[in-house]
């Protein structure tokens, strides 16, 4: 290869990598997509298949909770209820109004939205861990209410919802559900790396400073819980019209709880910290039978770990090892 | 008693004490004076052990405190009244007393500590089961110094007891730190009031930015030219 | 609705107030001294259930003998647990110590109630009574021996930790560090030791009622949500880290609940009774006797 060529070849890699960068897109991020995307068309395991779905479906909801969780530092601890609502939402839209199921996951999102808000303005006063019992409290009050009113949703004795495509045909809901999570990741990412990302940090880490430096902690709040528990309205549609049977206990604490450990052991604040989290943990316990009945004991472990010694999770663990690698590498390089 | 050899004190990132030596001697009344933020409640509380020092040594009473948790250098015989006074708000003044003698089991010495302190302080004498957090700022000041006492101490730390006090109640502090001076107690207060403090005191130390830049008995320092420019306005 | 009906309906909101009263006081108890938003107290409740289950059931020991045995094991566990999480926190935590601790205790909750599943299969583990018959206390109101002694438990304890708190220095040394902490170095206390004893304390009140409701509310894993729920009620209702007041609340929640199932039933009993909490923090967040000292922190 003579020089002119060599440069030539050298421009055109820098070029990709460069106009990505300069979007503010890392190239990791669009080679894992490309392997979440390629990924089915390989797998032909139904049984693998519907794990990937389940863990794009834990790693969805985490990047939604870690937006309010990692950003304005409140912990949504009725999660699973919003969730839960969307479900419901989009369930009986179906089979009261004989709705498609993309209007009713729709109706999910309006739904879940709209008590994000109502979330949102309630919690304006509160701090900390107010504001987590609050939603908390919001979270099993709405699970009892939709209990009680038997009539509607049936309660413990389960909404038979109408699936979104035939049981078989896992790919399907995999695509669905992938273009679901990457439009989430792709919108919340952009609002966390503009200004309302920085207002949200700011009221996230001192509320008086962000008020005092004209930053509307009203406003930003409600913001957030909006677009988050809408997020998660459409999730819940998703998993509606995935499992098709709704109990009051997908609204459970519990459920929460799964999707707090998963999106902290992968890294609060970090959005996809979770995902990562999501696809190590649900497949190894899947494979890892005999752990199964532990899956939970380990979450709440590796939950507490993070919290006494790994507060940035997955992510901070990756991230330094790569800092360590490069730096070693560098070291060399100069020793050389 | 008690010896602090260069000690050098972070208060969260910011390094503020860059070699601090002093000492006490048994029954001394010794002043730590100084403008605002130079370092002498960081001093006091790196004594007292509710802050690590980064280097430097002290002793008390011949042993190495430093680096000791607070609740041992005080159980040593150490007393440290702060400025913040840091009552329990919510405890009668009896309540509070008692807990100054915190871990005293002699039921003897303990009445007879007690008494002696609410001879000294008769307002708290008459407001034993007034709650802490609803006695006048004098009132409080007396209580967290009767506190301090309670225990029988073998030396006192003060913090800037004359703060936000009327003149008549701070004559009145001052009158009780030289009445415990009078019956033995080695005290070594921090005080903002230097001309007061440099007139009633045996022996003072000039903490400027971290370092001690003066020391020497009080009516030398009152004479000397810096301390009467910059502290007295002379 | 006549006076025996009446009564019969006062007794058995008593002993629900009774055993809330204690189950509250032992998370208020966190709260204030340790400063900790305790959410695996309902696992500590199921510690004391199961023990009390197999020293009864299983190790054949007497009534109160087992409730006993489970108040010391509650009573160890608690230590264990101090020891092992939060004093490590507490060296080590940077940032908000409240969130933090609190993500903590989710963590452990998550661990033991799953673990027990793991251990103990997901079987209920009851007894159908520890004394038998029960005691007329009016012509039509009578009162299965089992929850009058339950109530004389949680009577009983409630009263003597109440002593212990207001009457021995160790209880002082407890509101001390609950009040001022730097205070409570300065007179020489140590907080570590306090810190434990504290949590043990408040695991072995848990861990009694529990116990003493066996034969009400047999052992499964899951057991501990609703006792939590209602604890965490109680104390957020009356405001966190109030003692006192989470007694007082305990019997008010105790009482009100009881009438309202009665009135409305079980499902609409839990929306009226959250819907109501959900009210009140929005207009006096710091509950309803809650003042905003207990400790500065908490308005953070």
């Amino acid at each position: 290869m003579n020089k002119l060529e060599r440069i030539l070849t050298i421009g055109a890699k820098n070029s990709v990598l460069a106009k990505l960068r300069s979007w503010g897109i890392p190239p990791a991020n669009v080679a894992v997509l490309v392997v979440l995307i390629l990924a089915p068309l390989v797998i032909r395991d139904q049984y693998i298949l519907h794990l990937m779905v389940v863990s794009l479906l834990f790693g969805a909801q985490t990047i939604v909770f870690d937006f309010t969780t990692g950003f304005i530092n409140i912990v949504n601890f009725g999660f699973a209820a919003f969730v839960g609502l969307g479900g419901y939402t989009s369930a009986l839209l179906v089979t009261g109004l004989g709705l498609s199921p993309w209007l009713g996951m729709l109706g999910g999102v309006i739904t879940a939205g709209m008590l994000g808000f109502l979330t949102g303005v309630l919690t304006l006063r509160l701090r900390g861990i107010y504001a987590a019992v609050m939603t908390w409290f919001l979270g099993l009050a709405l699970m009892a209410l939709t209990a009680v009113e038997v009539d509607l949703t049936r309660g413990h004795w389960g909404l038979n919802v109408p699936l979104l495509a035939s049981a078989g045909s896992k790919p399907t809901y995999y695509y669905v559900l992938l273009a679901m999570m990457v439009v989430i990741y792709f919108v919340l990412r952009v609002v966390i790396h503009s200004n309302i990302g920085l207002a949200f940090r700011a009221i996230g880490q001192d509320i008086e400073a962000a008020q005092s430096s004209g930053v509307n902690p009203t406003k930003y709040r409600v913001l957030n819980f909006t677009l988050a528990c809408a997020f998660a309205g459409l999730l819940g549609g998703f998993y509606a019209h995935f499992v098709g049977v709704l109990t009051p206990d997908v609204m459970s604490t519990d459920k929460t709880v799964e999707v707090l450990a998963l999106s902290y052991i992968g890294g609060r604040g970090t959005l996809w910290g979770g995902v990562l989290a999501s696809f190590i943990f649900i497949p190894l316990f899947e494979y890892l039978k005999s752990l199964m009945e532990l899956r939970l004991v380990i979450y709440g472990l590796l939950l507490i770990a993070v919290m006494l010694a790994f507060p940035d999770g997955l992510v901070g663990l990756l991230r330094r090892t790569v800092a360590l690698i490069r730096k070693t590498r560098q070291e060399r390089k100069v020793s050389q | 008693m008690l010896e602090v050899r260069d000690i050098e004190a972070r208060y969260g990132h910011l390094q503020v004490l860059w070699g601090i030596s002093l000492h006490v001697a048994q029954g001394e009344f010794v002043t730590l004076v100084g403008p605002n933020g130079a370092g002498k409640t960081t001093t006091l509380r790196t004594i007292a052990g509710l802050i690590k020092p980064m280097a430097g040594e002290v002793e008390f009473m011949g042993k190495p405190i430093g680096g000791l948790p607070a609740n041992r250098i005080s159980q040593m015989g150490l007393s440290f009244v702060t400025e913040d006074l840091d009552l329990f708000e919510q405890m009668s003044v009896r309540e509070n007393l008692l807990l100054g003698a915190y871990g005293i089991r002699d039921k003897d010495k303990l009445a007879s500590s007690m008494d002696f302190v609410l001879d000294l302080f008769p307002r708290l004498a008459e407001r034993q089961k007034q709650l802490a957090g609803t006695l006048s700022g004098g009132e409080r000041k007396m209580l967290a110094l009767a506190r301090g006492l309670v225990s029988d101490p073998k030396v006192l730390l003060v913090d800037e007891p004359s703060l936000g006090l009327a003149p008549l109640l701070v004559e009145s502090v001052f009158e009780a730190l030289q009445a415990l001076h009078q019956k033995g107690v080695t005290i070594l207060l921090v005080e903002q009031n230097v001309g007061t403090a440099l007139q009633m005191t045996e022996r003072s130390y000039v903490l400027e930015q971290g370092r001690i830049v003066l020391q020497g008995a009080g009516a030398e320092l009152l004479q000397d030219e810096h301390v009467k420019s910059a502290y007295l306005g002379i | 609705m006549d006076l025996t009906g009446l009564l019969a309906l006062a007794v058995t909101g008593l002993v629900r107030g009774g055993l809330y009263a204690l189950m509250a006081l032992g998370l208020a108890l966190v709260f204030g001294v340790m400063n900790i938003a305790h959410f695996a107290h309902g696992e500590i409740y199921a510690i004391g259930a199961y023990a009390a289950y197999f020293a009864y059931a299983v190790f054949g020991f007497s009534p109160i003998l087992a409730i006993v045995a489970a108040g010391i094991t509650s009573f160890v566990a608690g230590m264990l647990i101090e020891k092992g999480l939060f004093y490590p926190l507490r060296k080590g935590s940077k940032g908000d110590w409240l969130m933090n601790s609190f993500l903590v205790t989710v963590g452990l909750s998550f661990v033991l109630k799953n673990g027990a599943q793991a251990i103990w299969g997901a079987q209920f583990r009851g007894i159908s009574q520890y004394w038998e018959d029960s005691i007329r206390i009016l012509p039509g109101v009578s009162l299965a021996y089992d929850r009058a002694i339950a109530f004389v438990i949680s009577i009983a304890a409630i009263v003597i930790f109440w002593l212990i708190l207001r009457r021995t220095e160790f209880g002082r040394a407890m509101r001390a560090v609950s009040q001022n902490e730097t205070g409570a170095l300065l007179v020489g206390i140590d907080l570590d030791r306090i810190q434990s004893i504290t949590f043990a304390l408040s695991s072995m009140l848990a861990g009694l009622a529990g116990a003493a409701m066996l034969s009400i509310l047999p052992a499964y894993p899951s057991m501990g949500m609703t006792p939590n729920n209602k604890s965490w009620f109680v104390v957020m209702l009356v405001g966190l880290g109030n003692v006192g007041g989470s007694i007082v609340g305990g019997f008010m929640v105790g009482i009100l609940e009881t009438v309202t199932y009665y009135f409305l039933g079980g499902g609409w009993q839990d929306v009226v009774s959250l819907s109501v909490l959900i009210l009140i923090l929005l207009f006096k967040p710091s509950g309803l006797f809650g003042t905003t000292e207990v400790k500065g922190r908490l308005e953070r």
